[in-house]
């Protein structure tokens, strides 16, 4: 169980194993089912056609891929053995008291403040994911789709636009999406020299061995009960599950020009300004990492191993040169986990809590060159934020340890008070830029991140889809 | 330095009482620093408390437990301090318990809870010889340091002159009494001398009794040849056989023993979770059966034993087998079932997370003879390593604990024992460059 088969290769939706870079444009559906009948006709009629992991280098038009909460999984008749089966988080959602409080959805990020997602918001069925190359072509495609949509009473209740900036910068102006676990067994794996980024299948996908050398629990059901005999087994059982991921989906509104103006009130300069950014996101905006390039951004064109091959603890342990509490190095701490002195362990320990981030941005950025001082002063166009998506196989272990235990833990490694920079909701927090003689404590940082919709999905395989719709 | 100790006592609730002690205790649950009627922010020596409803081991009984982290070493004084702080609490909550007497003398009551103390199996303290007050002012006076250091304009290769300034700005500030280095009381440094040769050499010899036992399957046929004595022979065979007659008794319960396959149900990890991650730090209450017999009664309290040998001596710096985040853990024994506290920082999740990645083994051994858990190898490998499996028997053996309280709910162990390396590095004379540049990364 540590390689995708010819089956799994057909069945895997592409979105969860490829970030679709020749599709620049995209469309997120937010979709209530009215007709559960007319749906799973649909899904029977579309399932063939869903972008999958054998054709994603295949397909120009149509991309598209479709995942589905809790709610929608029940009223599209999804058995209640299957059901109850699924990891309790996302049974219950994102919008829980206790889950608020892991994910830092408190305050002004609180669900009741949310356009979508949230408990006083209407309920979500499923999210269509639409990708093309060009705005042309995708106003074409999802005209297509919500035609279809129309007819089977899939009511739109949200249409959300993603478009990707020049060198894949995110809105503060740095280049993002760089971090990415390579998947074992891969061609990326085999054709890399560096073994530290390598994690195991099952860590993202259903069915497959993860990183403590077992199988994650999935919706298993007995033979008798596939009738259609479309659901691959798990042993004597057919596995709804398998090849299916968790999604985290959360639109995060980004305040650029607070988040650049803080930066310039703390320095003399706009080199200083650009380098505390720098510090706190962990990366330069070229997408240099700071604890390999510390003195500058190089703006040179690096290559994948300058960009991600790197660690902390030969160089760095002390933070001098990337920060502990940078956003990059608590979001994966990579070989430096304090808790053990060996760079394996803590790689292994820290393989055990990644993502697959799938996210785009959206709004129209202020500046078309991404540069500071024009995003700090120029005026917003419109809201620009990021539409976060990942993938993972246990959203407990997963995203929600990265986001409680790493990011949002104000004692992360022996802090103090000191919270993710970026993402932490709370304005009283500290950030300190370790260095001689002594660090740098910069007080009261302001929340530059705003949580302002979110669900939790799961995209199933293209056979549970089947399933699904002839239940 | 302060030695700290812990305190638990476990009393049968009234039959027909447990609804009614259950809604004392939500009172409290509120607000357990400062309700009104078992205030736990009314001792100054209490870090962390909790009552706990257990059920007994017949249907329908329940079982009220205390327990408690304190400063100090004697249980008994503490058990009078908190009765002399709020008696009338103690009334109110344990006139719903069998042979409490709200009407006998102060000394009485004291004398009965005493009879209902429960000794820990094992017992972990991450914040060692840190008193309340220690903990507490540590942390104003790192504040305090940190503002000033946020003051000064030191040049790199200044270290020495910041440091210098730092201790001149304490000198001559209230904070003046964390110029002197403290330790503990000379009576309890060459108490905990002996006690540590003692359980050591207690420790070492069962290791050695062990060991010469399984040696013997070469050693005797050796020993023949060479012509010795018979009576060492047949010593040495008897302890063998009997080793090894163990040995193979555990490995095959550990192959037929049952493991719990059981999921967590929605409700338990919705009810559990609805208390949890309000502050830094959490709690857990976790009861088990311990597996039937003899056999397994002995086991799991040697394992237990050597597990508090461990915690005592070696694991004594504020980690517990590499877990950075366990402020007070314990194991007790309560009618043929181990129940276990804990109080830590970070989500549930981390905490589980830490035992099977750092610390399974210990873990293994301390749980490997309670019922349903994960299937073990030898006593110590397999079981905590089983993730999944691991979290769910922990998540579903864990209780409601109906009134927790801690003195800091949002002070990490590690902020704790870093504080109190800064005051000590005030007394210290830090004359080298690497211990200077040390000091002043921990601010």
């Amino acid at each position: 169980m540590n390689l995708f088969s010819y089956h799994d290769h057909k069945d895997i939706q592409g979105l969860v194993l490829f970030g679709y870079a020749h599709a620049p444009f995209a469309k997120y559906l937010l979709l209530e089912f009215n007709d559960p009948a007319g749906t799973k006709n649909w899904l029977n009629d579309v399932a063939d056609n869903i972008t999958r992991k054998s054709k994603v280098f295949d397909v120009e038009r149509d991309v598209f891929n479709i995942a589905f909460t809790y709610d929608g999984f029940k009223k599209l008749g999804l058995p209640a053995k299957v059901l109850e089966q699924f990891d309790h988080e996302f049974v219950e959602g994102i919008d829980t008291d206790h889950r608020n409080r892991v994910l830092g959805d408190v305050g002004s990020n609180a669900p009741q403040h949310w356009r979508w997602g949230g408990r006083h918001n209407d309920s979500i069925d499923g999210v269509l994911c639409v990708f093309a190359r060009n705005e042309a072509e995708l106003e074409e495609d999802i005209s297509k789709l919500k035609d279809q949509l129309g007819k089977v009473g899939v009511r739109v209740i949200e249409e959300l636009d993603a478009l990707t900036l020049p060198d894949h910068k995110e809105h503060f102006g740095f280049r993002d999406g760089i971090s990415e676990p390579i998947l074992a067994g891969t061609v990326k794996h085999k054709s890399s020299s560096k073994t530290a980024n390598v994690v195991r299948l099952g860590e993202f996908v259903l069915g497959f061995e993860n990183e403590y050398n077992e199988i994650n629990t999935s919706p298993i059901l007995l033979q008798s009960e596939d009738k259609t005999d479309v659901l691959p087994y798990r042993e004597t059982y057919k596995d709804f599950g398998r090849n299916g991921s968790y999604m985290v989906f959360r639109q995060l509104k980004q305040d650029v020009p607070a988040f650049w103006k803080y930066m310039e009130k703390q320095t003399s300069d706009t080199e200083e300004m650009i380098k505390l950014a720098s510090k706190m996101v962990g990366r330069w905006p070229s997408g240099a990492p700071m604890t390999s390039y510390p003195d500058g951004d190089p703006d040179t064109d690096l290559d994948g191993d300058q960009l991600d091959g790197f660690g902390y603890r030969v160089d760095d342990l002390d933070g001098h040169k990337c920060p502990i509490g940078s956003h990059l190095r608590r979001s994966n701490p990579r070989d430096a986990l304090k808790d053990t002195d060996d760079a394996d362990e803590s790689n292994m320990l820290v393989n055990r809590h990644r993502i697959l981030r799938r996210g785009r941005v959206y709004g129209k950025p202020s500046s078309a060159t991404m540069d500071p001082t024009e995003l700090k002063n120029n005026p917003e166009i419109e809201e620009t934020g990021l539409h976060f998506i990942c993938f993972n196989g246990n959203l407990a272990t997963q995203f929600e340890f990265v986001q409680h235990s790493w990011l949002n833990r104000s004692t992360f490694q022996g802090l103090y008070n000191s919270p993710d920079p970026l993402m932490d909701p709370r304005e009283d927090k500290d950030f300190a830029v370790e260095g001689c003689p002594v660090s740098k404590r910069y007080r009261n940082i302001p929340q530059f991140v705003h949580t302002v919709g979110g669900a939790y999905f799961f995209m199933p395989g293209i056979r549970a889809i089947k399933y699904l719709a002839n239940v | 330095m302060t030695p700290q100790n812990q305190l638990a006592f476990v009393i049968a609730i009234k039959e027909g009482d447990h609804d009614a002690l259950q809604k004392v205790l939500d009172q409290i649950a509120i607000d357990p620093a400062g309700n009104t009627i078992f205030p736990f922010a009314a001792s100054t020596t209490t870090h962390f408390a909790r009552w706990v409803v257990i059920p007994g081991t017949e249907e329908g009984h329940y079982l009220l437990v205390f327990s408690s982290n304190f400063d100090g070493q004697s249980r008994r004084k503490h058990l009078e301090e908190w009765f002399s702080v709020n008696e009338s609490g103690f009334d109110t909550i344990l006139s719903h318990c069998v042979g409490y007497d709200t009407g006998a003398t102060t000394q009485k009551k004291v004398r009965l809870l005493q009879t209902k103390f429960k000794s820990p199996a094992a017992f972990y303290i991450g914040t060692r010889g840190h008193s309340l007050e220690d903990i507490d002012r540590d942390f104003k006076l790192r504040d305090f340091i940190r503002d000033f250091v946020d003051t000064q304009n030191f040049k790199v290769g200044e270290e020495k002159q910041l440091i210098d300034a730092v201790k001149q700005k304490v000198k001559d500030s209230e904070f003046n009494w964390a110029m002197k280095s403290s330790s503990y009381p000379l009576g309890y440094r060459i108490k905990k001398f002996f006690q540590k040769w003692y359980d050591f050499i207690r420790l070492g010899l069962i290791a050695i009794i062990v060991a010469i036992g399984l040696a013997g399957l070469v050693g005797v046929p050796l020993l023949f040849q060479l012509g010795v004595h018979a009576a060492w022979l047949i010593g040495w065979s008897v302890l063998t056989i009997w080793c090894y007659y163990l040995l193979l008794t555990l490995r095959k319960k550990e192959k037929t023993d049952g493991v719990s396959h059981e999921r967590i149900s929605i409700e338990r990890a919705h009810a559990l979770g609805a208390v949890e991650d309000i502050y830094l730090q959490n709690q857990m209450t976790h009861l088990v059966t311990i597996k039937p017999g003899q056999f397994r009664a002995v086991l799991s309290r040697l394992a237990l034993w050597g597990i508090y040998v461990l915690a005592k001596h070696v694991f004594n710096k504020g980690t517990l087998g590499g877990i950075p985040s366990i402020h007070f853990a314990r194991w007790v024994i309560v009618d043929k079932r181990l129940l276990f506290f804990s109080n830590f920082d970070a989500s549930w999740m981390n905490y589980l997370g830490d035992f099977i990645d750092k610390a399974s083994l210990g873990l293994t051994a301390a749980w490997s003879s309670t019922m349903g858990f994960p299937k073990t190898r030898f006593l110590a490998f397999g079981g905590a390593t089983m993730a999944d499996r691991f979290k769910r028997w922990a998540r579903n053996l864990q209780i409601p604990t109906q009134v927790w309280y801690s003195a800091y709910p949002n002070y990490s162990v590690e902020n704790i024992n870093n504080n109190a390396k800064i005051r000590q590095g005030l007394s210290a004379s830090l004359n080298t460059d690497k211990k200077r540049k040390e000091w002043l990364a921990r601010l």
